[in-house]
C-alpha cells in the first residue's frame, strides 16, 4: 500500500521546518570540535573573537562535556580583557558541586588569584581554602605559591617561608616559588637561608629565556642583599653571573660598580660604570652610572678625566631633558595618543607594544611609559576601546544586511508557504480513512469465516475463476466417459486450490492484520506531519517576528553603544595623557636632580683645581 | 658627596625591585585598583555589553543564514604537522568550490596547538553530497605537496559537522588526510 501524499508532505516539512537548536546530549566529537574552535582564536590571542565564540556556543548548548573547560577558558579571557566582575561571575558559576572537582578547584584558584590581584587578600585566602586538600599536585603548587604571595603582601615573611617551603620545586613554576621563598627568607631576616635558596636559582644551567631572566633576577637580588651586609666580594661575584644582554644587566652593572667601590677597587668599578654609561641615557641605571663614573675617577685622582666625564654626564642629561620636553610637547599635542591609536589599529595580542616602537617621533619615551603598570593598563584599555569602536562600526554597517537577510527569508517563506497552502488544501484524510475502515471490515469478515476466499491472491482468484468457467463448459457438454473424467479433474483442481487457500488462511490473516497495523501507523505519521507542517508554517511566521525584534534590539544597542565608546575613548585619551605627563615630569625631576649634582660636583672640581693653582702660584 | 647619597637611595630602589616577589607567569598585569576607577568601571561595562552584543548577533546571523535543519559546518584540524606545513585548503561541495583559505603562520601555530578552524558553513539539502578537500603545502623534506581527501556526506535533518583532518603518520613518515562526518 503506497501513500504518495505521505512523501509529498515529508518533503514539504523538510523545506519549511526550522528546527530548534539541538539541546541535550552533544556527541563528544561535536563538543570537541566546538571547544577547539574557541581554542583556535584563543591561541591566536584574539580574545574578543574567542570569547564571542565561547559565549555563543554556550548559548547554543554545543559544548557538551567540554562546557566546564570552555567556562574556565572564558573566565581567563575575561581576566585578560580586564573584565574583573565578569571573571568573578564566570568562575563562580563553576563552584557547583555537580561540576567535576578538578574544574571546581581551578575555579577556586582563579577566584583567589583574582582577589589577590585586586588586593582583597582575605577573599583570596578564603577562596584558596575551598580547594580540596587532595587536589592535583599542580593545583597544590599553584595554591602554595599564591598563599606565599599573599603572606608576602601582608608583610608576613615568616608565614610566606612556611607556606613556600613545602612547595615542590621540580617544575618551572616551582622555581618561581623557590625564588619567592628566597626573597621571603631574606626579608624575614634569615639571610643564610635566603642566600642558599636564591643561589640554587642563580646557578641554574638553562637555555630557556624565561628561566635565564629568573636566574639573572635571583643573582641581582643576591648581589644587593650582599651589598647591604657589606659583603662586597660576594656581591661582585653575584652580579658577575648576570648576563650583560639580559633585562637585569643595567642593575647588575651598577651594583657591580658599587660593590667594587665599597672594596676600594675604583678601577674595577669604572669598567662596570663606563660600560653602563655607554648605553641609552634614558634608562635610570645609565643616568646613575653617568654620575658614578666621574665619582670613581675622582677617587682615583684623575680629576681632568673626571671633569670631562661630568661634561659628558651634563650633556647626556641635557639631551635627555630636551627629549623629555619634546615628549611632553608630543603628549600635549596629542601625538602620543595618535601613535597608540595607530598601533592599536594594526596590532593585536602581545605584539602591539612592539608596534608602538615603530610609530614615529613619539616612540622614544613610550617603552619606559609602557613599563609602568598604570600606563600599560590604560594603554591596553585605550586599544581595546578602539577595537570595540571598530567592532561596533562593523555591526552598524551590517544592520541593513540583517534586514535584507530577513526580507529574503520572508520572501522565500511566502513562496514556499503558498505551495504548502495548496497541498494542505488538497489534503483530505477522509477518503483514506474510509478505505482503511472498509479494509478493516473485510478483515473482520474474513476472520469470522464469512468470506473464505477473501484472502486469495489475485492469481489464485483468477485460477478459481478459470476453473469455474471450465466447469460450466464441461456441464454444457453431453455426458460421456471423457466428459466425466474432465469434470472429475476440474473438481479436483478446484478442491486443491481451495484447500491451499484454506491451509494458508492463518498466516495470510496475520499478514493482512500486520499490513492494517502498518497502514494505521502511516496514517498516524501522516496526521503528525500534517500537524507539524501547519505548526511549522505558523511558527515560521512567529519566528520572523522574533528575528525582526532581535534585529531591532541589536540596532538599538549598537546605536547606544557606539557614542558611549567614542566618548569613553576621549576620556581614556585624557587619562593616558595625564599619566604620561606625570611619569615624564617625575623623570624630568630626577634628571634635573642628577644635572644639579653633576654641575655641583664639576664646580667643586674646578674650585679645588683653582685653589690648588692658587696655592701652587703662591708657593 | 651628594651624589653618593642619591646613589644609595637608587641602590635601595633597585634592590627593592630586584627583591620583589614573582608570579610564576610574570607579575600580575591587572591590579584592579586603577587610578580612575569610574572610568575603568565604565570601560568594563562597555566591553561586556559589546561582547554580549557580539554573541547575540553571531547567533542571530547563524540562525538566519544557516537554519539548523540544513546546516553543515566544516572544520579543519591539524595534528602535529611535522610532515606537512599547511599553506592552504580548498573545499569543494558537489563539484563547486566553496572555500579557498590561505593560512597565516599564527593560524598554523594555533592549529598545531590543538585549535580547530571553522572553515566553512553551508546549507545542504538532505541526501548525499560529495565533499572534496584539497590541501596545499610543504611535505617531508620541504617539497611541494598537494593532496585531496573525499567523502560522501549523508546529510540528514539537524545540524551536521564535517572534520577535515591532517595527521602525521609516523610509520610512513608522511602526512595523511581524512574527512569525518559527525552529527
Amino acid at each position: 500500500m503506497r501513500f504518495p501524499l505521505h512523501r509529498r508532505f515529508a518533503c514539504a516539512v523538510v523545506g519549511l521546518v526550522l528546527a530548534a537548536p539541538a539541546i541535550g546530549a552533544v556527541p563528544p566529537e561535536v563538543a570537541e570540535l566546538h571547544y577547539r574552535a574557541v581554542l583556535f582564536n584563543f591561541y591566536q590571542r584574539d580574545y574578543l573573537a574567542a570569547s564571542t565564540l565561547a559565549m555563543a556556543y554556550e548559548q547554543q548548548h554545543v559544548l557538551g562535556a567540554r562546557r566546564h573547560d570552555a567556562a574556565l577558558l572564558l573566565g581567563g579571557m575575561y581576566l585578560s580583557y580586564g573584565l574583573f566582575d565578569a571573571t568573578e561571575d564566570a568562575f563562580n558559576r563553576l563552584l557547583d558541586q555537580s561540576v567535576p572537582s578538578d574544574v571546581r578547584n581551578r575555579a577556586w584558584y582563579h577566584l583567589g588569584r583574582l582577589a589577590y590581584q585586586r588586593n582583597d587578600l582575605d577573599t583570596a585566602e578564603a577562596a584558596l581554602a575551598h580547594m580540596d586538600a587532595d587536589a592535583a599536585p599542580v593545583r597544590r603548587g599553584q595554591r602554595a605559591l599564591l598563599r606565599g604571595l599573599i603572606a608576602m603582601r601582608r608583610g608576613d615573611y615568616q608565614g610566606a617561608v612556611k607556606v613556600l617551603s613545602g612547595h615542590d620545586a621540580t617544575a618551572d613554576a616551582g622555581l618561581f616559588a623557590r625564588f619567592n621563598l628566597g626573597i621571603a627568607a631574606l626579608r624575614a631576616g634569615d639571610g643564610a637561608r635566603g642566600r642558599r635558596t636564591l643561589e640554587t636559582i642563580g646557578r641554574l644551567d638553562t637555555k630557556d629565556e624565561t628561566l635565564l631572566s629568573l636566574r639573572d633576577k635571583a643573582n641581582v637580588a643576591l648581589g644587593y642583599s650582599a651589598l647591604r651586609t657589606d659583603d662586597t666580594g660576594t656581591a661582585g661575584r653575584d652580579f658577575g653571573r648576570v648576563r650583560l644582554t639580559g633585562p637585569f644587566a643595567d642593575q647588575a652593572l651598577l651594583g657591580a660598580g658599587w660593590a667594587a667601590t665599597s672594596g676600594g677597587h675604583y678601577r674595577r668599578a669604572l669598567v662596570s660604570w663606563n660600560t653602563l654609561a655607554g648605553r641609552d641615557a634614558g634608562r635610570p641605571a645609565v643616568q646613575e652610572a653617568l654620575l658614578a663614573a666621574p665619582y670613581g675617577l675622582r677617587k682615583l685622582g684623575a680629576e681632568q678625566q673626571a671633569a670631562a666625564a661630568y661634561d659628558r654626564a651634563i650633556d647626556a642629561y641635557e639631551g635627555e631633558l630636551a627629549q623629555l620636553n619634546a615628549a611632553l610637547e608630543a603628549v600635549d599635542s596629542g601625538r602620543m595618543t595618535d601613535a597608540l591609536r595607530r598601533a592599536a589599529l594594526h596590532a593585536r595580542g602581545p605584539d602591539w607594544p612592539a608596534r608602538l616602537l615603530t610609530e614615529g617621533d613619539t616612540a622614544g619615551y613610550l617603552p619606559e611609559l609602557l613599563a609602568g603598570h598604570d600606563f600599560q593598563r590604560a594603554a591596553a584599555n585605550f586599544r581595546d576601546l578602539y577595537a570595540l569602536q571598530h567592532n561596533l562600526s562593523y555591526w552598524a554597517g551590517s544592520m541593513d544586511g540583517f534586514d535584507r537577510m530577513l526580507a529574503t527569508r520572508k520572501e522565500r517563506y511566502r513562496r514556499t508557504a503558498a505551495v504548502v497552502d495548496d497541498k494542505l488544501a488538497d489534503f483530505d484524510l477522509a477518503p483514506l480513512l474510509a478505505r482503511r475502515d472498509a479494509l478493516a471490515g473485510r478483515i473482520r469478515k474474513v476472520e469470522s469465516g464469512e468470506e473464505p476466499l477473501a484472502l486469495a491472491t489475485p492469481e489464485e482468484k483468477q485460477r478459481i475463476g478459470k476453473l469455474r468457467a471450465i466447469g460450466k463448459r464441461i456441464d454444457a457438454l453431453p455426458d460421456g466417459p471423457r466428459e466425466s473424467a474432465l469434470r472429475q479433474r476440474q473438481r479436483a483442481l478446484s478442491g486443491y486450490q481451495r484447500w491451499r487457500i484454506a491451509t494458508d488462511f492463518h498466516p495470510r490473516l496475520w499478514r493482512a492484520k500486520k499490513a492494517l497495523a502498518a497502514l494505521d501507523q502511516s496514517i498516524a505519521d501522516l496526521r503528525d506531519r500534517h500537524q507539524s507542517l501547519r505548526a511549522a508554517k505558523d511558527s515560521a511566521r512567529t519566528r520572523f517576528g522574533g528575528f525582526a525584534e532581535r534585529i531591532a534590539d541589536a540596532r538599538r544597542r549598537v546605536s547606544r553603544l557606539l557614542p558611549r565608546v567614542n566618548a569613553t575613548i576621549e576620556r581614556q585619551r585624557q587619562h593616558l595623557e595625564t599619566l604620561a605627563v606625570q611619569s615624564l615630569r617625575q623623570r624630568a625631576d630626577r634628571l634635573r636632580s642628577y644635572l644639579a649634582q653633576a654641575r655641583f660636583a664639576q664646580a667643586q672640581l674646578y674650585d679645588e683645581a683653582r685653589k690648588r693653582g692658587n696655592r701652587e702660584a703662591g708657593q | 658627596m651628594r651624589h653618593a647619597g642619591l646613589a644609595i637611595r637608587v641602590i635601595a630602589l633597585l634592590a627593592t625591585m630586584a627583591c620583589s616577589p614573582l608570579w610564576a607567569a610574570g607579575p600580575p598585569k591587572n591590579s584592579g585598583t586603577p587610578a580612575d576607577s569610574g572610568l575603568e568601571q565604565d570601560i568594563q561595562t562597555l566591553k561586556r555589553q559589546v561582547m554580549d552584543l557580539n554573541r547575540d548577533l553571531f547567533v542571530l546571523e547563524e540562525e538566519m543564514l544557516f537554519p539548523s535543519n540544513t546546516q553543515v559546518q566544516f572544520f579543519v584540524a591539524l595534528d602535529s604537522g611535522s610532515f606537512f606545513k599547511l599553506d592552504s585548503v580548498q573545499l569543494h561541495i558537489d563539484g563547486k568550490e566553496v572555500a579557498d583559505y590561505l593560512y597565516t603562520e599564527r593560524e598554523v601555530q594555533a592549529l598545531k596547538r590543538g585549535g580547530v578552524q571553522r572553515l566553512h558553513m553551508a546549507n545542504l539539502a538532505t541526501g548525499e553530497h560529495e565533499v572534496i578537500a584539497h590541501f596545499v603545502g610543504r611535505g617531508p623534506k620541504g617539497r611541494d605537496y598537494r593532496r585531496a581527501a573525499v567523502l560522501k556526506v549523508n546529510k540528514q535533518l539537524g545540524p551536521q559537522y564535517v572534520e577535515i583532518e591532517i595527521r602525521d603518520d609516523p610509520a610512513s613518515q608522511q602526512p595523511t588526510f581524512a574527512i569525518h562526518q559527525w552529527q
